[in-house]
C-alpha cells in the first residue's frame, strides 16, 4: 500500500525500505514503524512510503486516496497510448503518474483559507 | 532527391554557429595552463550571460550554502568544465528564446527541455556520475532539432501537425514520413556543425532510440529515460501530445530502482520550478 508520509502511524510495517534523497536506505523493509522511526522519515522528508496491506488496514487513521474522475483517467490513458504498458518500468511510471494525479486532485479540492478550492498544479 | 538532415541544417542560415562568447570560453578552457580568472574574464564580457549563470548557480538546482555573487566564485565552486556546460546551456536558450512558432508554444517548449535537463541531472546524480552538468546539457538540447524544423519546416510542418492530429501519430513518425528524417537526426547534425562533443551529438541523435548510441550509451540512455519521465508527468510540451514509447532496456542499463520514482518526481518538480525562473525570461 502506497501512503503519504503524513498518513504513517506507529505499528505499520514497511513493505519497501525508506530511501532518502541521496539514495541511502534509512529504514529497511519489514520494519515495524514507531514514533521515533516516523520522525526519522519526517526529518528526511521522504514523501511517499509503502507499507504492507495488513498493517495499513490495522493502523490506518484516514481513508486512502479517492480514485481519479473518469475523464481524467481516460485522458491519462490516452496520453500513454503509444507506450507499451506491459513493460515493468513503463507500468511503474504510469502508476506513479496516476497516483500523483490522484494526489493533485485531492489537494485541488482542499479548501484554501478563504474557503475556495485550490487551483490544480500546472 | 530528398534532402538529408545535414543539408536541412546547413540550409538554415540563422543557426550556423554558436554565439561568439561561447566559442571564446571554449578556447580559453582548451588552452593549456589557462586560469579560472581568464575564463571568468571572458564570461564577464557578456553581462547577460554572467547574470543568467549567477541566477542558475544560486538556484535550488545547486543548493550551495551562501550566495555566489561573482563569476570567479561560481567557477571556483562549480568547476571550470561545469561552468562551460552551463554557459553552453545559457547561450543556446538565449539564441533561440525569441523564435516564434504558430504550431508550438515556445515557452512550453523550453519548459519541457529544462525539465528534461533537470531530470537528466538527477538521474546522473543517482548514478553517481562525475560531471552531472554534461547530462544536464544533453537534456536541454535533446529536442533542439525541433527548433530547426520550426524555423524551416514551412508547409511540410503543417502537414506533420495535421497528420499527428488526424491519424493520432506521434511527431517522430510524422516527421520521418514527411522529411525522411526526424528532429533527433536534425539535432545531431546541428551539434556536429557546432563542433560540440561526441557524447552530446550521440545523446541528441539517439534520444528516441538509445540502442543506436554505441560510443556513449550512458548519456543517451539517461536522456531517453528523462524525456519519458517528463512527458509522462506533462511538464512543459515539445509539441508532442502523447507520451513517446520508452525502452525498458535503457532503464535497466541505468541500474536504478523504480522505488526511486516518488522521490525523483518530487525533486524534479521542485528543481524544475526553480530552474525556470533562473533560465528563461
Amino acid at each position: 500500500m502506497r501512503v503519504l508520509r503524513t498518513k504513517l502511524a506507529p505499528g505499520m510495517i514497511l513493505e519497501v525500505g525508506a530511501v532518502d534523497r541521496d539514495g541511502r536506505m534509512l529504514i529497511g523493509p519489514e520494519t515495524v514503524l514507531t514514533d521515533r522511526l516516523i520522525k526519522v522519515i519526517d526529518n528526511a522528508q521522504i514523501p511517499i512510503l509503502y507499507v504492507t496491506d495488513e498493517s495499513w488496514e490495522t493502523h490506518k487513521t484516514c481513508p486512502e486516496l479517492p480514485p481519479l474522475p473518469e475523464a481524467q483517467e481516460e485522458n491519462l490513458r490516452d496520453r500513454f497510448m503509444h507506450v507499451d504498458l506491459d513493460g515493468p518500468f513503463a507500468r511503474a511510471v504510469y502508476d506513479e503518474c496516476m497516483n500523483m494525479a490522484r494526489e493533485d486532485a485531492v489537494s485541488a479540492a482542499e479548501p484554501t483559507e478563504d474557503g475556495a478550492a485550490r487551483e490544480a498544479t500546472p | 532527391m530528398r534532402e538529408t538532415a545535414e543539408q536541412f541544417v546547413r540550409g538554415t542560415p540563422e543557426i550556423q554557429s554558436l554565439p561568439d562568447v561561447f566559442r571564446r570560453i571554449n578556447e580559453v578552457i582548451e588552452r593549456p595552463n589557462s586560469s579560472a580568472d581568464e575564463v571568468a574574464k571572458v564570461v564577464m564580457e557578456d553581462p547577460g550571460l554572467s547574470s543568467r549563470l549567477l541566477r542558475l548557480v544560486n538556484s535550488s538546482l545547486f543548493s550551495f550554502p551562501g550566495e555566489i555573487d561573482t563569476i570567479s566564485r561560481a567557477i571556483a565552486t562549480v568547476g571550470t568544465q561545469q561552468v562551460r556546460d552551463l554557459a553552453l546551456a545559457t547561450c543556446v536558450i538565449e539564441m533561440f528564446e525569441d523564435v516564434s512558432s504558430e504550431f508550438v508554444n515556445m515557452q512550453s517548449y523550453w519548459e519541457h527541455c529544462i525539465a528534461t535537463a533537470v531530470c537528466c541531472r538527477l538521474l546522473a546524480h543517482y548514478r553517481e556520475e562525475e560531471n552531472t552538468e554534461r547530462f544536464f546539457v544533453a537534456g536541454l538540447l535533446h529536442d533542439i532539432g525541433s527548433i530547426v524544423i520550426y524555423l524551416r519546416g514551412g508547409r511540410k510542418l503543417k502537414r506533420i501537425v495535421t497528420r499527428c492530429t488526424r491519424e493520432r501519430q506521434n511527431l517522430l513518425t510524422a516527421e520521418r514520413a514527411t522529411f525522411g528524417f526526424d528532429h533527433a537526426d536534425v539535432g545531431r547534425e546541428l551539434l556536429k556543425l557546432w563542433g560540440l562533443p561526441g557524447a552530446l551529438q550521440e545523446a541528441v541523435g539517439a534520444h528516441h532510440k538509445p540502442s543506436r548510441a554505441k560510443r556513449f550509451p550512458d548519456v543517451a540512455n539517461v536522456t531517453h529515460v528523462a524525456e519519458f519521465l517528463v512527458e509522462a508527468r506533462d511538464l512543459g510540451s515539445n509539441g508532442e501530445h502523447r507520451v513517446s514509447p520508452v525502452s525498458e532496456e535503457a532503464w535497466l542499463e541505468l541500474g536504478l530502482s523504480s522505488d526511486f520514482l516518488p522521490l525523483l518526481y518530487q525533486d524534479l518538480e521542485e528543481q524544475w520550478r526553480a530552474s525556470l525562473g533562473a533560465m528563461i525570461r
